[in-house]
């Protein structure tokens, strides 16, 4: 049983106890409940057994069906809790968002030195300044194949390799957005079971029982654009990225509550926020990459891809990485 | 298993003398308390003294453990500033005029007060020369232990009144 489905639990107890200590029934100590003052055993039954008959059944324990009515009461608590043990984990994206660099570096000319989305600098690649000059550097090299080299791919190289540098960031930004929610998630939904069940503990206290439930998952991560290269057909692209510090920017619920059906009412509210978060967190997220996967589809040549040369389909293999 | 503000009061460990050194007092957890003498105390002050003492006792214990759990609870469920609402003020105004009171098992000690702010504390004349200081100062520590379950159950039956029924 995970940490937050044994917490869940345990404010279902909490709960069960403090509505059932209302009605002067409390835990025995046994995993049972006892009600002070109430005769046992149960009494017996009045009914007449003839000789060699079973007893009649003992009469309902009035006990039982009040236990039974509060422990429903609760009896969705931990449904509540489960879907969090198994949704991703802060650090599950951790790994993909760190494995794009090495993409971002490939792809950045020096033009653009650091990411758009989160302005972290970016090692260039200087193997993409030889493209400007590949024509002058072979010698004799002159005719169609080398003008339509200079027409079709040198003087578009630029905003092609800068395009997918922002493809990249964007998708990167996608990936460190999702790992930075799933972080607040789990933060806050632990948060929100402890201060459950710190609530439930402190609701004899003389004063008002007031508890805070802090959602972040909205503030972990932030919308920006990022501008496309001069001479892309669109000039600018929805982007998100995770918020270098949660700032006082998440949502605080501030509740109170003199009874623990109060109280737990109260976290099913901020669990059902906390929900709501995540879907619109998502969403968002899911836009920025779905956005940016239909520019780089619906682009024209030579703003994410450049005509592939007629040679590539040429016997020779010239198509490949190594022709 | 109890919540992080649970586990942290628990945990909590109170006490305070009097000025004069004679009289100590100890909360452990959420409600427990032991009050204890300095040897020969009682004896030489007799009741009338010695309940004054626990009084001031009271008071400054009473501070001591609010301080150090208004901290706990700051630390694990911090409390938002809510409005005050009429309910709140009429809760407020029965908790400030609640009276509360313990006795010892046997009787000899009885200890009463208002809102935690006035407490009266008897002690059977005779009692300290009769059992001696340190069972006197065992019959105070159940009546103070009596005071605070009559006093956690008034707010409780205040609270139900304020905001529960109906």
């Amino acid at each position: 049983m995970s940490d937050l489905i044994d917490k869940a639990h345990q404010i279902v107890k909490k709960a069960v106890e403090w509505d059932l200590s209302q009605e002067g029934i409390y835990p025995d100590g046994h995993g049972g409940f006892v009600m002070p003052g109430y005769a046992e055993p149960l009494p017996a039954s009045p009914g007449y057994t003839m000789p060699g008959q079973p007893p009649p059944p003992p009469p309902p324990n009035p006990v039982q069906p009040m236990i039974d009515k509060v422990v429903a009461r609760y009896a969705d608590v931990p449904g509540l809790f489960e879907p969090f043990t198994w949704c991703p984990k802060g650090g599950d994206f951790d790994t993909m968002a760190t494995g794009m660099l090495p993409t971002l570096q490939r792809l950045s000319s020096g033009q653009i030195d650091s990411d758009p989305v989160t302005h972290t600098p970016v090692v260039p690649n200087p193997h993409l300044d030889n493209v400007a000059t590949v024509a002058t550097d072979v010698d004799n090299w002159h005719g169609e194949a080398a003008s339509n080299f200079v027409r079709n791919y040198q003087s578009h190289f630029r905003t092609v390799a800068e395009s997918q540098f922002i493809a990249a960031a964007v998708l990167k930004g996608c990936l460190e957005a999702e790992d930075a929610m799933w972080r607040e998630v789990a933060s806050n939904i632990e948060q929100i079971a402890d201060r459950t069940l710190s609530a439930l503990d402190k609701m004899d206290d003389t004063g008002k029982n007031g508890f805070v439930f802090g959602l972040t998952v909205v503030a972990a991560v932030v919308a920006t654009v990022v501008v496309l290269p001069a001479g892309a057909a669109l000039t600018a692209v929805a982007a998100v990225g995770s918020a270098a510090t949660i700032a006082a920017s998440g949502t605080d619920l501030e509740f109170s509550g003199e009874s623990a059906p109060v109280v737990v009412d109260h976290m099913r509210e901020a669990i059902g926020m906390l929900k709501q978060q995540i879907l619109d967190t998502e969403t968002k997220i899911a836009k920025a990459a779905r956005d940016m996967g239909n520019l780089v589809e619906s682009a024209p040549v030579n703003q994410f891809y450049l005509n592939r040369p007629m040679l590539a389909a040429e016997p020779g293999g010239l198509g490949s990485d190594q022709g | 298993m109890s919540s992080p503000l649970g586990r942290a009061v628990e945990a909590m460990r109170v006490s305070a003398t009097t000025p004069n050194g004679q009289v100590a007092g100890e909360v452990t957890g959420w409600y427990d308390v032991a009050i204890t003498f300095a040897p020969g105390y009682p004896e030489r002050v007799g009741e009338a003294e010695l309940s004054t003492q626990v009084q001031r006792l009271a008071r400054l214990l009473f501070a001591a453990r609010m301080s150090a759990y208004d901290r706990l609870v700051e630390e694990h469920l911090p409390q938002p500033v809510l409005p005050v609402t009429d309910q709140d003020r009429a809760y407020d105004d029965d908790v400030a005029a609640l009276e509360s009171s313990g006795s010892s098992g046997d009787g000899s000690v009885r200890i009463s007060g208002v809102a935690m702010t006035h407490w009266v504390v008897h002690i059977r004349p005779g009692l300290v020369d009769g059992v001696g200081g340190e069972r006197v100062a065992a019959l105070v520590t159940e009546a103070a232990n009596a005071f605070v379950r009559d006093r956690v159950a008034g707010v409780r039956r205040l609270k139900n009144l304020h905001y529960v029924a109906g």
